[in-house]
């Protein structure tokens, strides 16, 4: 683990974790019905595409977890409940950074924002299905409303988290997406 | 005027100094004892056993001399959401169709079973809440860094980068503050521009694009700090492969030991599901 | 053997791709033991490449380091390069590894996996010399930004390394930390220890008796530096000489005097005093008369404006523990904060965010007011009022007549009316691209299609930044200096009637120094309001007619330039300097000669009435006439 992998690690981490504060929320995009859309795992994702899965991982474990202390100590809505789980709230985020990676992977030589865009969705999905995937398990919801709940939040989510990822990545990196140029006339 | 302090963003997640003995645990005891009892927490089956964590819990919280308000607070603010929960459980979840029947409306019915697993549920995240609070009060931030050198350090002859790891932990609770103010100056800056952050049109896409002039500049210049945080490490002789020792000590005392073992062996008995019997009285009951 | 040698030293980013930039050419120099070197160079010249060379953070192209006889390109040498040269970086807070001070002074021994109880005694040790003795378990952000960066020092003594490099490491700080950290320099100089600094500042190049120039990657000049500032020559093009040097080049050309090479300003006014020996008696009152025929063009134009002050502030106080989230969702707040009303701010806590205690001010039309103040005394929190971005929590703002607070629905227009740039506006950035970065606010407003891209072209001129070649490339591709500039020109686009600056020159170099001053004059000329916060009283005196003085919250001084800045005592027992034309003036009158400024302060203003003072010869040579 090089000083750089460190590094990125724990600022990453630190966004997650600021990021999922409450009360103020600030990864918390408003969408419809008082349900929100969360970004936090951008930062897992980015993360894990500019550093690989370990330093993912890392991330992805320390969101988990303030988001555990956040439910515990501080709750703001059903989910926290389930939240104070850690096979809930921790276990998942685990698989955020690497599943993300290895689906940049095939990317990283050629076509980088397609596999930026991928990698988004994909990690995205991960923590929506592996967070509502182990909910079931536990038998405390059921399985369509679990389903229902993935379309309506967890597409729109993915989508978010994908255009984060592709932004920064893009603007760190200096990668020109799409467009030649402003839009101005 | 409206105005967030992080102050009180903080007061619902922190130290509660005190020098009680739960407070002078060993740091690496204090982790693993946190561990060890959410294990448990979440482990347990039956009633009895996570009614009986409820009242050690209490217990432990008197002991450590924090103010009763602290975990209330959390409790206060959980309870209309686990009342949500329960009743989506009970109502949702099948498997706990047994027990008398009390009647119901519509196509659901109420039955023993269910108000039983309900019970269950609701003191199983109540010890949750109680524990998890009572372990952050009693351990400071620095001393949480500590604790992972400490725990993961047997594991780094097996070749894991422990050091790497609470190095991490360390340099994001050192961030963390920092990107509140950075996070403060990009929102107003925007403000200064005629941003406000009302979320747009009824796409993924266009929420996000209005939120974009907030989030971009703050993870870039997070990958900045980052970027020249990693120099000064390795300016400063941080190598992957060096060797390295800690200045801070905390002396392992016994009790530190017994506390960790005390609580392991109550894990492991819980899984042997010792209380069968009182928890079948309990069930009769319904 | 040397302690650094650098041998035909290359260094080039990204070599064989077609983003490829040669940052170092061809460098050779030799550091020995104890010496105190000073490394200047404009930005861009490649300085900090070069830092990164001497500790073995980057490998040469070509060429090589040799610290101490070892190899910078040998990986096994590299723990003992880094044990014999540490380097101090830039920015305080990105060199912090640790929750305490004392754990962020061990992480170098730690490294070194040394025994606990040379880890402590190395801490001990170096946390006294820094003069954080005491400070041990401290948290780091409750230090100051100088207290941080001497803490970084601190860090890099604990390796005990025989030099220390400081890469442009008093940049950020404010005037105190500077002074702070090179003083410590000079004595960790004296105690032994190599320097060498590199920095743009030529008031600290002053300190090394040796001075190396580098420019677009090359060593221009390698020598004393008294021989630099005697020089005639242009080496120092891009950074220009120190402004006292500067003057008496020029007095020396009037007068036909011989003034030295001083290089501060009292100096200067020692040289001055002992060139007017029997002429202080006759030329009492010389340099009011210095003032140019006509008024300038912001006085005309102020004339012709509305005499109603443009914003008026009265009993304003504010207090940061004050805050009242009910308890209500924190996602309704914010919303609701959101629309239209103070963005919902998440700061507070630390030890340094002040508060305002009564401040009461009105700036008119077409002025210009610098509002001065030490570190915590308050300048941001009051320049964030002027803008309606904190509504008042006692007292009022008023905008152009009009309430801040009193209705949301004005917010945006005052907002609007009133631009703030904060510190390194470069850090909010987001766009792909420069032209849309800079169409933001406009758009927002509601500008469109071809008004829109006027606007920003307009823009986008005023901040120096060429609309053509800049307007499809891609922000974060930009040096930081012009993103810092295209993050003036999204303010500027919103056209707006005053200019809020806080601490505009932070962290440049002679020349954007030089270039942002012209700017804001220019603004000014046209009729712009500004208000600007600053730590550097040049800047404050070349562009301001009132001066403000914040201290702790309270409004401690006000008034004219010329009368605040002549109250030299008043200001600096609030631990502020006073311009260095100031302390001229002032050494000058206590020797009874008689001499005005004229404010705002113009370099050849001052030349002027020095030169009336002194006698100007009116020579062959250069005027042409007897």
């Amino acid at each position: 683990m090089n000083a750089r992998k460190i590094a990125v690690a724990g600022v990453l981490s630190a966004i997650a974790i600021f990021l999922g504060i409450p009360p103020i929320h600030l990864g918390y995009i408003p969408w419809f019905a008082g349900a929100s859309l969360t970004v936090m795992a951008a930062p897992v994702i980015i993360g894990a595409v500019l550093e690989g899965p370990i330093v993912g991982l890392a991330i992805g474990f320390l969101f988990g977890l303030s988001s555990l202390v956040n439910a515990a100590v501080a709750p703001s809505g059903p989910a926290d409940v389930l939240f104070t789980n850690p096979l809930v709230s921790v276990f998942p985020r685990l698989f955020i950074g690497p599943v993300a990676w290895l689906i940049y992977r095939p990317f990283e030589k050629r076509a980088r924002p397609v596999g930026m865009v991928l990698a988004g969705i994909g990690g995205s999905l991960t923590n929506t299905a592996l967070v509502l995937g182990m909910i079931v398990l536990l038998g405390k919801i059921g399985l369509p409303l679990a389903g229902t709940i993935a379309l309506t939040n967890g597409g729109p989510e993915a989508a978010a988290n994908a255009f984060l990822v592709l932004a920064v990545v893009a603007a760190w990196k200096r990668i020109e997406i799409g467009r030649r140029g402003s839009q101005l006339e | 005027m409206r105005r967030y302090d992080l102050g009180r963003l903080m007061e619902f997640a922190r130290y509660v100094p005190g020098s009680s003995p739960l407070h002078r645990l060993h740091p690496g005891a204090k982790l693993l004892t946190a561990i060890l009892g959410v294990s448990l927490l979440i482990a347990a089956r039956g009633v009895a056993v996570l009614g009986l964590a409820f009242l050690l819990v209490v217990a432990l919280t008197t002991v450590s001399r924090i103010p009763l308000s602290t975990p209330l607070r959390s409790l206060r603010r959980a309870l209309p959401w686990l009342l949500i929960v329960i009743l989506i459980q009970i109502l949702t979840v099948s498997g706990t169709q047994w027990g008398a029947n009390y009647g119901g409306f519509w196509i659901f019915q109420l039955r023993g079973g269910q108000v039983y697993a309900a019970i269950g549920s609701l003191l199983r995240f109540v010890d949750l809440i109680l524990f998890l609070v009572l372990s952050i009060s009693v351990t400071e931030a620095g001393e949480l860094s500590y604790a992972a050198d400490a725990v993961l350090t047997p594991f780094s002859a097996v070749g894991i980068p422990t050091r790497a790891f609470s190095l991490t932990l360390t340099i994001a609770l050192y961030f963390l503050p920092l990107f509140a103010t950075e996070a403060d100056r990009i929102i107003k800056s925007q403000a200064a521009r005629g941003a406000d952050f009302a979320p747009k049109g009824f796409r993924p896409l266009g929420r996000i694009r209005t939120f974009a002039p907030l989030f971009v500049p703050l993870l870039v210049i997070a990958l900045r700090h980052a970027e020249n945080l990693a120099r000064a490490m390795e300016a400063r002789g941080y190598s992957p492969r060096g060797g390295h020792t800690r200045l801070a000590v905390h002396r392992l005392r016994w009790g530190s030991v017994a506390a960790t073992l005390g609580v392991g062996a109550l894990l492991v008995i819980s899984l042997l599901d010792p209380l069968r019997g009182i928890d079948s009285m309990f069930r009769g009951l319904f | 053997m040397s302690l650094i040698e650098v041998e035909d030293l290359e260094h080039c980013y990204s070599p064989g791709s077609p983003h490829s930039t040669k940052a170092l050419e061809r460098i050779s120099f030799t550091v020995e033991e104890g010496e105190y070197v000073a490394l200047v160079g404009p930005n861009g010249s490649g300085k900090s490449t070069l830092a990164f060379h001497l500790n073995g953070l980057l490998q040469p192209t070509a060429g090589r380091v040799l610290i101490d006889g070892n190899d910078t390109k040998c990986p096994s040498d590299l723990p003992a390069i880094r044990r014999t040269v540490a380097m101090v970086f830039q920015k305080p807070e990105e060199q912090i590894v640790a929750l305490t001070v004392e754990e962020d002074t061990a992480f170098g021994p730690e490294n070194l996996a040394l025994g606990r109880e040379e880890i402590r005694r190395r801490v001990s040790r170096s946390l006294s010399t820094v003069g954080l003795a005491g400070y041990e378990l401290r948290s780091p952000h409750k230090l100051s930004a100088g207290q941080k960066q001497r803490l970084a020092i601190a860090g890099a003594l604990a390796l005990e390394p025989r030099a220390i490099v400081f890469d442009e490491a008093t940049s950020m700080l404010d005037p105190r930390g500077r002074r702070e950290t090179l003083a410590l320099m000079r004595e960790l100089n004296r105690r032994g220890t190599t320097i060498v600094h590199i920095t743009h500042r030529m008031d600290e190049v002053v300190e090394a008796e040796r001075v190396v120039v580098l420019d677009s990657g090359r060593i221009q000049f390698d020598g004393a530096s008294e021989e630099l500032f005697g020089s005639r020559s242009q080496v120092l093009g891009g950074l220009g000489r120190p402004a006292a040097l500067e003057t008496a080049f020029a007095l020396s050309r009037r007068c036909g005097i011989d003034l030295g090479t001083p290089t501060d300003y009292p100096t200067l006014s020692e040289a001055i005093l002992a060139a007017l020996p029997d002429r202080s008696a006759t030329r009492g009152n010389a340099g009011r008369d210095g003032r140019r025929e006509g008024a300038s063009p912001r006085g005309e134009l102020r004339a012709v404006l509305h005499s109603t002050p443009l914003i008026e502030v009265s009993g304003l106080s504010h207090s940061y523990a004050r805050s009242a989230p009910e308890g209500r969702s924190g996602r309704m707040r914010r919303r609701r904060a959101h629309q239209g009303d103070t963005p919902p701010s998440l700061f507070t806590g630390t030890a340094d965010v002040p508060s305002l205690h009564e401040v009461s001010l009105s700036i008119g039309r077409g002025e210009c007011v610098a509002v001065i103040g030490p570190t915590g005394s308050g300048k941001s929190t009051l320049l964030q009022h002027l803008n309606a971005l904190f509504l008042p929590q006692e007292g009022e703002v008023r905008v152009d007549g009009v309430h801040v607070g009193r209705s949301e629905a004005e917010l945006p227009t005052i907002r609007r009316k009133v631009g703030l740039v904060f510190q390194r506006p470069e850090e909010q950035i987001f766009a792909q691209y420069v032209g849309d970065e800079i169409a933001y606010g406009p758009r927002l407003a509601g500008l469109g299609g071809k008004e829109l891209t006027e606007r920003v072209r307009w823009a986008m001129d005023q901040a120096g930044l060429g609309f053509e070649e800049l307007k499809d490339r891609l922000t974060f591709a930009l040096s930081g200096g012009e993103q810092r500039k295209v993050g003036l020109a999204g303010i500027l686009a919103l056209r707006p009637t005053a200019l809020l600056l806080d601490e505009p020159t932070v962290g440049l170099d002679a020349t954007s120094r030089r270039r942002t001053v012209e700017l804001i004059a220019r603004l000014l000329d046209e009729g712009t309001t500004v208000v600007i916060s600053t730590h550097d009283m040049d800047v404050a005196a070349r562009l301001a007619d009132r001066i403000v003085v914040l201290s702790k919250g309270s409004l401690v001084m006000e008034g004219t330039s010329e009368e605040v800045f002549g109250r030299a005592d008043a200001l600096r027992s609030l631990g502020l300097d006073v311009p260095g034309p100031v302390e001229l003036l002032l050494r000058l009158r206590r020797r009874g000669i008689g001499f005005s400024l004229d404010y705002p302060l113009r370099f050849d203003g001052i030349v002027d009435a020095l030169a009336k003072l002194l006698g100007e010869r009116v020579d062959v040579g250069t005027k042409g006439e007897v």
